[in-house]
């Protein structure tokens, strides 16, 4: 069964004279399964960002449809949409606001009406996922990068959300971090979106991946059949990952 | 380090001495908050000659600096503006208020000097306890006690807030000068011909990490309501601490 569901869809920024209008997206239509993790790539200003702001509502689509767990974007739908999807920000800084780990992760399931016990367990179950328990209390300035990251998915994690989009999840993590949290998100059950330029991080997350280019899709398929593709990959302003180039798999 | 990151750096350690262990840091918010909120009341209501009363008033500083743990040196360092222009509320009543009030040896000691003193003392006090307040109570915690005080929800909502921009905001002033700096070496602070431009960014900036920090609580289900909890119930030594300073506070009031 599809978790996500994208019909036509289509989006400019600008006012709706058409003055100054900047066409971001095309006509993208495509289906993403229960428990599938998809990797979106493209060049800078192809239009990831805007495409997963998009899924959340948090920009207004333009044409076409998307439907998230059989709800139709809508502003009506908006609050339940966004109950089932989480979005994990680039900026881990401008994702956590409360003082502690455990308040910030909290923060949602009481937005969602739940009880204090069950915002309790649903807070440490979050926590427990990215192995961060041990740091729920922990004010948010005096995390590491890494820690900061994984606060930020547990965060939505604890709204018990289906589909996770994460926007650039890689940027700034060292080596270690960065296989944790690959490790980390492999071990995540739902659906997950992953955009990003880290193409070697794609691969060790995301059985399908779709191209973004020109506000379209340029291919979508098989991880590993697109991102060795060279030809198809440095037609749209990409490289290949460092380890196809330098032939570790 | 620069003036911003030790701003910055100050709200941090601010947050961390509200949540490390310590009695006072344990008593529940609502009676502490009922408290201070007392205590600036009884010190407001004194006369502006009963400068022995309002020196008695201070029995409630002293009690919570020593056994709270709390450093007087750390709030003067902390508070020195906000100290000396309470100091200098009352600094013109000498010059309108001449009447002798009593010698001290030789030296005539005016209604004026005396109501200054008074009020200087009156302003050291509210900084105090609401100083004592701050370092022992997180800004979650007195926004709850707010809440359950029936404040306007606007109100509580707005300081919340507040106090997370102005992370925020310091952050990318920081980022800014710290930018700056680095390709004007050996200017001291912003020349004035980039005044406009700086302020213009700054704000550009700051409403764009706003915006990034207000998308994220609209994605976990913010709707104008901040639904805080208190770490801890309330106790039976909280309503001993509540009872105990009322009477107290009363008692040097009214005797």
């Amino acid at each position: 069964m599809s978790i996500l569901e994208i019909e036509k869809l289509s989006f400019s920024y600008g006012n709706a004279h058409g003055k100054f209008q900047r066409n971001v997206l095309n006509d993208i239509s495509l289906q993403v399964a229960d428990s599938e993790s998809v990797g979106l790539i493209g060049e800078n200003g192809a239009g990831k960002s805007t495409f997963l702001k998009l899924l959340t509502g948090l920009l207004e689509i333009g044409d076409g449809m998307i439907r998230v767990a059989g709800l139709e974007m809508k502003k009506e739908n908006l609050k339940d949409i966004r109950a089932e999807t989480g979005y994990v920000f680039q900026d881990s800084d401008s994702q956590l606001f409360m003082s502690t780990v455990y308040e910030d992760v909290a923060f949602a399931p009481r937005n969602y009406g739940k009880k204090e016990e069950e915002v309790e367990a649903a807070a440490m179950s979050a926590l427990k996922q990215v192995h961060m328990e041990e740091k729920k209390d922990r004010q948010i300035y005096r995390l590491s990068g890494g820690e900061k990251k994984l606060a930020a998915i547990a965060t939505v994690l604890a709204v018990g959300a289906k589909l996770m989009l994460l926007d650039e999840p890689s940027v700034a993590l060292d080596p270690k971090n960065r296989r944790n949290l690959i490790r980390i998100l492999n071990e995540l059950p739902g659906a997950k979106i992953i955009a990003s330029h880290d193409l070697d991080f794609v691969y060790d997350t995301c059985e399908r991946v779709i191209l973004l280019s020109g506000g379209q899709i340029a291919a979508e398929g098989d991880a590993k059949k697109i991102l060795t593709d060279r030809e198809l990959l440095e037609r749209h302003g990409l490289e290949l990952p460092l380890s196809f180039s330098r032939g570790q798999y | 380090m620069s003036r911003i990151s030790d701003a910055i750096s100050e709200l941090h350690k601010l947050d961390m001495e509200a949540e490390k262990p310590g009695w006072l840091q344990g008593i529940h918010p609502l009676p502490k908050l009922l408290i201070t909120l007392f205590f600036l009341v009884l010190t407001v209501s004194y006369g502006k000659y009963n400068l022995a009363g309002l020196l008695e008033m201070g029995v409630y500083l002293i009690v919570l600096f020593v056994f709270g743990d709390i450093s007087f040196k750390l709030l003067l360092k902390r508070m020195k503006v906000i100290l000396a222009l309470v100091c200098l509320m009352g600094i013109v009543n000498p010059f309108f208020d001449r009447e002798i009030m009593f010698r001290l040896g030789g030296f005539a000691v005016t209604g004026g000097m005396i109501s200054a003193v008074t009020l200087a003392l009156k302003g050291i006090y509210a900084v105090s306890a609401s100083y004592i307040l701050i370092v022992t109570t997180s800004v979650e915690d007195i926004c709850y006690a707010l809440q359950k005080l029936r404040v306007p929800k606007v109100f509580v909502t707005v300081l919340m807030l507040v106090y997370r921009y102005i992370i925020v905001f310091l952050k990318e002033t920081e980022r800014m000068m710290d930018a700056y700096t680095l390709r004007a070496p050996g200017q001291r602070g912003l020349n004035y011909k980039v005044w406009g431009t700086f302020a213009g960014q700054l704000l550009l900036r700051s409403m764009d990490r706003a915006q990034t920090v207000y998308d994220s609580m609209l994605l976990r289900g913010y709707d104008g309501n901040y639904y805080l909890r208190c770490k801890k119930a309330a106790e039976y030594s909280d309503y001993v601490y509540a009872a105990a300073w009322s009477a107290v506070l009363l008692f040097l009031r009214v005797r």
